[in-house]
């Protein structure tokens, strides 16, 4: 009993050990055979949360791990997903499922052990994502395909009701520009970030109330549409200082679109 | 001596190769193409960017209506796109003057020669990033 309890709490502790030999040489440079899913699911069994735990805190090697897998694995994996996307009848012995609108899309069950709200977790499905994406638009995919994978992929539910008066739509686009430079995980310099916590469908909700009860104002310099400024009385993210604020700006296009919106 | 210049962020600039500028709309021109720094300095400041971000060609442009601006108000507000910067420019009998919300310090032109840099600029920019645009 006292053994089975001392193994419960070891757990965790083990857990956070990651394989490294099992993904890379000593430096840090991927070494294992694997590609695609097979690296991806051999990713998440070293350990991916525990790699990025080790990069936040300087190991060199970890930090190699963790920017080929983000920047290369599996980005690349996700432009390998997106070229499978087809109409039904889906192929045989492949990994896509048929949704109800007649596509084949990837299973993105495959990440279930990649936590959407760990950090590590979250970076590394917005690479795949990102690829994917990236991907699906060259081809000319259905914007609701990318839509959909940012939900699988992100967690974000984007099909909240809207509530009456003036609104602005938040598009796959629209909100992929925002995640880059704004999201509480953007490594962009110099600009408003959201508080961490923030998602595709608080962003939303955030979105609506500064349209609908916000100040308006044409955009400036002759660029197209309107500026949305509102401030919400609470923290919803930090300046391009990193200092608090509760205010956010949201620009929107005459096609009534968000083009950016970002704490100010 | 004021100094105008840009330097696109590379892998967006590879990206924007594949891009049909003629079709692209006036949204994507100035919130989603060409982004990287400006260059702004001069004796007493350097308002130059380095948030690799800055849309280029929106720069280019707004510059362009601060002019109009300037000589219409005597004053003119840039405000950038992803955050609350702004670069800040009034006209001081024949100079201008420009400073900045995220840089200290304040740079002094005389308009003309601000005017000519402006207009060197744009003309620049869409040359650059256009090529089958006209001059600004």
């Amino acid at each position: 009993m006292l053994a089975s309890l001392l193994w419960a709490l070891a757990l965790p502790v083990l857990a956070q050990v990651p394989n490294y030999d099992s993904l890379s040489d000593k430096d840090g440079n991927i070494t294992a055979r694997q590609r695609g899913r097979e690296l991806i699911a051999l990713a998440q069994k070293a350990g991916a949360e525990a790699i990025y735990a080790d990069a936040s805190k300087g190991n060199p090697r970890a930090g190699r791990v963790f920017q080929a897998l983000e920047a290369d694995h599996f980005p690349g994996h996700g432009r390998e997903l997106a070229d499978l996307v087809r109409r039904a009848p889906c192929p045989q012995g492949a990994i896509l499922l048929r949704e109800q609108s007649g596509w084949c899309v990837p299973d993105w069950a495959f990440l279930d052990s990649l936590g959407k709200d760990r950090p590590g977790g979250a970076r590394l499905r917005k690479a795949l994502f990102d690829g994917y994406a990236e991907r699906a638009r060259q081809r000319g995919l259905d914007g609701q395909l990318v839509l959909s994978a940012m939900n699988a992929l992100l967690g974000f539910e984007v099909t909240v009701a809207r509530p009456p008066g003036p609104h602005a739509e938040l598009t796959p686009n629209g909100l992929q520009h925002i995640i880059d430079r704004h999201w509480p995980t953007s490594g962009a310099k110099g600009a408003g970030k959201f508080a961490a916590g923030t998602t595709g469908e608080s962003l939303r909700v955030l979105i609506d109330e500064a349209v609908a009860k916000g100040k308006s104002r044409p955009n400036t310099q002759g660029r197209p549409g309107q500026i949305f400024e509102y401030d919400f009385g609470r923290k919803i993210g930090v300046d391009l200082f990193g200092a608090p604020t509760s205010k956010l700006r949201v620009v929107v296009s005459p096609a009534q679109e968000v083009v950016t919106a970002f704490p100010y | 001596m004021l100094t105008l210049d840009y330097r696109l962020d590379p892998a967006e600039a590879a990206r924007a190769k594949g891009v049909d500028i003629a079709a692209a709309d006036a949204t994507a021109l100035r919130y989603r193409l060409f982004p990287g720094d400006i260059v702004l300095r001069g004796e007493g400041a350097d308002f130059s960017t380095r948030w690799g971000w800055v849309q280029v060609l929106d720069f280019a442009l707004s510059l362009q209506a601060v002019v109009q601006e300037l000589e219409r108000d005597g004053q003119a507000r840039f405000e950038f796109t992803e955050s609350n910067a702004a670069l800040l420019f009034r006209l001081e009998q024949d100079e201008v003057a420009i400073s900045s919300t995220y840089a200290p310090g304040r740079l002094r032109v005389p308009f003309p020669e601000f005017r000519e840099h402006v207009r060197r600029f744009a003309q620049r920019v869409t040359g650059d990033l256009t090529p089958s645009a006209p001059p600004a």
